[in-house]
């Protein structure tokens, strides 16, 4: 654990006996991150911030019974992708959808941005954007918690709710992916790769 | 020191948590890598490539604003300790105070349930209205998709197709990711773009499979273009001719109307293709991964199964290589007779 989650460790602590000046800094810490997080896992932004809220909300009213926690950021993770996961599944009932589907982590790499600083033409953009998309969705996610969120395994494990090869497995593929895309990709755009 | 890394590759080395730091600049891990680099000089291509790989796992930031943190505070904070400090007041001044807290919760949540639902009015007309529609498959599913101008689309099992519904009445544009057969309604251009190449139409019936490297076309009514992503090659096919890249080439070859797009009968076929993509299409089809050796791979076979039992599907592919199968919940593992 680095310094910041020893920090945020305390914080909790603090939460956890009644200290409101430690729940507004633990929210400030955190909630950006978590806001950019939900946003890809829909569109309806405030379906994103009304969960939040509620998340906060719901962390003060049982503060009392909050136990210890490993990773506070993993727990405000999962907690936060249940409850737009559950807001998603309503939302879609009530527009008449049979069953609900399982969201979509949208997330884009940033690459598209070097490409067009690079020049390259609009049609070679949406064949890359195709490539990308051979990412599924969970190793999009995984990706993203990972390398945007800087988790480490056991924090992924817990924000996804799986065990810890699967984790694994879920970062692998997705970069063994992105490498035979880079590989394929090459010979299109040798001289962009060059530059790293 | 850190001898762990000797033995990794590439996208082994880009998920350690050290790494990472170093890739992303982080001057404290320095010495340590360089000094590694030194006492393993022959690692420079996996670092490189390594690096390569943490760079290009950067995501488009989604901007958050100050305010809206502080807006969102605001109303976290109305409902927490604001609240809590409330009830502190009250209880002291009023006996009553516990169910005149709940009336006043009540009233409190008035506006936010107008806005909640508000909200949720403006997220339907953002869902319904939404012009990007993808469909995307997984292992043993196919689906028939009617696209906005009556054309048909019949995706195959493990793949995506997505376009702009908006857009679709002015311009016919379709992305595909995977393998697909289209029964074009005539009208004005039609087109597919896929990784390796794409492909334009006029009103006609053809067959796509896009996949790994591999790209392939076949016509079976009418007339279309298809055109390659890389060298840009073009070559125009009419009924029951097939082009497949072939390096940077489009190889051309005569089919049998049967031949085209077997997969909706539910029946695959092969020609002196290697097991690693016989597998893979099985695994496509079942929904069930398959294990084997690196030298079975390679080995060619020709033949067909078909969709219905998983055990006579082994058996269609198994059978004249002389391979042996083991069919586990979610798994099959294939071996060569000799191993036994």
């Amino acid at each position: 654990m680095d310094d910041k989650g020893m920090q945020h460790k305390d914080l909790w602590k603090n939460i956890m006996q009644g200290d409101s000046q430690a729940f507004e800094a633990l929210y400030r810490a955190h909630s950006a991150s978590l806001l950019s997080y939900g946003y890809r896992m829909t569109p309806d932004k405030q379906l994103v911030e009304d969960s939040l809220q509620d998340l906060f909300v719901e962390l003060w009213q049982k503060r009392s019974k909050l136990g210890e926690i490993k990773s506070v950021k993993a727990y405000l993770t999962v907690s936060l992708r249940r409850k737009i996961i559950k807001a998603i599944a309503k939302g879609v009932r009530k527009i008449g959808r049979e069953e609900a589907e399982d969201y979509h982590f949208e997330a884009e790499l940033a690459i598209e941005d070097l490409l067009i600083q690079k020049e390259v033409e609009g049609e070679q953009i949406e064949k890359l954007r195709l490539a990308l998309q051979q990412l599924s969705s969970r190793q999009r996610e995984a990706l993203y918690l990972k390398y945007q969120m800087g988790m480490d395994y056991e924090e992924i494990c817990e924000s996804l709710d799986l065990n810890y090869q699967s984790a694994r497995n879920l970062v692998s593929r997705g970069l063994a992916k992105l490498k035979n895309i880079l590989l394929c990709l090459t010979a299109v755009f040798f001289d962009f790769f060059l530059s790293y | 020191m850190n001898e762990q890394y000797n033995k990794m590759d590439a996208t082994e080395l880009a998920q350690d948590t050290d790494f990472i730091a170093w890739a992303k600049g982080d001057q404290a891990q320095e010495k340590k890598w360089q000094s590694w680099l030194e006492q393993n000089p022959e690692k420079k291509s996996v670092v490189r490539d390594a690096r390569q790989l943490v760079n290009i796992v950067k995501f488009e930031e989604v901007p958050v604003s100050e305010q809206k943190i502080d807006l969102i505070w605001d109303k976290i904070r109305a409902d927490t300790i604001a609240n809590d400090n409330l009830q502190k007041q009250s209880l002291g001044s009023d006996k009553d105070a516990g169910t005149k807290v709940s009336r006043r919760k009540i009233f409190k949540l008035i506006p936010y349930l107008a806005a909640a639902a508000l909200a949720g009015f403006f997220a339907i007309q953002f869902w319904l209205g939404r012009g990007s529609t993808s469909h995307e498959l997984a292992a043993g599913e196919t689906k028939v998709i009617q696209l906005p101008d009556n054309s048909t689309v019949h995706l195959n099992a493990a793949s995506r197709l997505r376009y702009d519904s908006n857009s679709f009445a002015d311009e016919r544009v379709l992305y595909l990711d995977g393998e697909a057969f289209f029964e074009v309604q005539k009208g004005s251009s039609f087109k597919v773009v896929s990784l390796l190449g794409e492909v334009d139409v006029l009103g006609t019936s053809f067959n796509v499979f896009s996949r790994d490297q591999v790209f392939r076309v076949d016509c079976k009514t009418g007339k279309v273009s298809v055109s390659t992503a890389v060298g840009n090659q073009v070559k125009v096919i009419t009924a029951n001719q097939g082009v497949q890249l072939s390096g940077e080439d489009l190889v051309q070859k005569s089919l049998s109307s049967q031949e085209i797009a077997r997969w909706k009968m539910g029946e695959f076929h092969f020609e002196n293709s290697d097991l690693e993509s016989v597998f893979a299409e099985f695994e496509r089809q079942f929904a069930k991964e398959v294990k084997m050796s690196p030298q079975l791979k390679s080995r060619l076979y020709s033949g067909y199964f078909k969709l219905g039992s998983v055990e006579e599907a082994l058996h269609s592919i198994c059978w004249p290589l002389k391979l042996n199968y083991k069919i586990e919940a979610e798994q099959v593992e294939i071996s060569s007779d000799q191993s036994l």
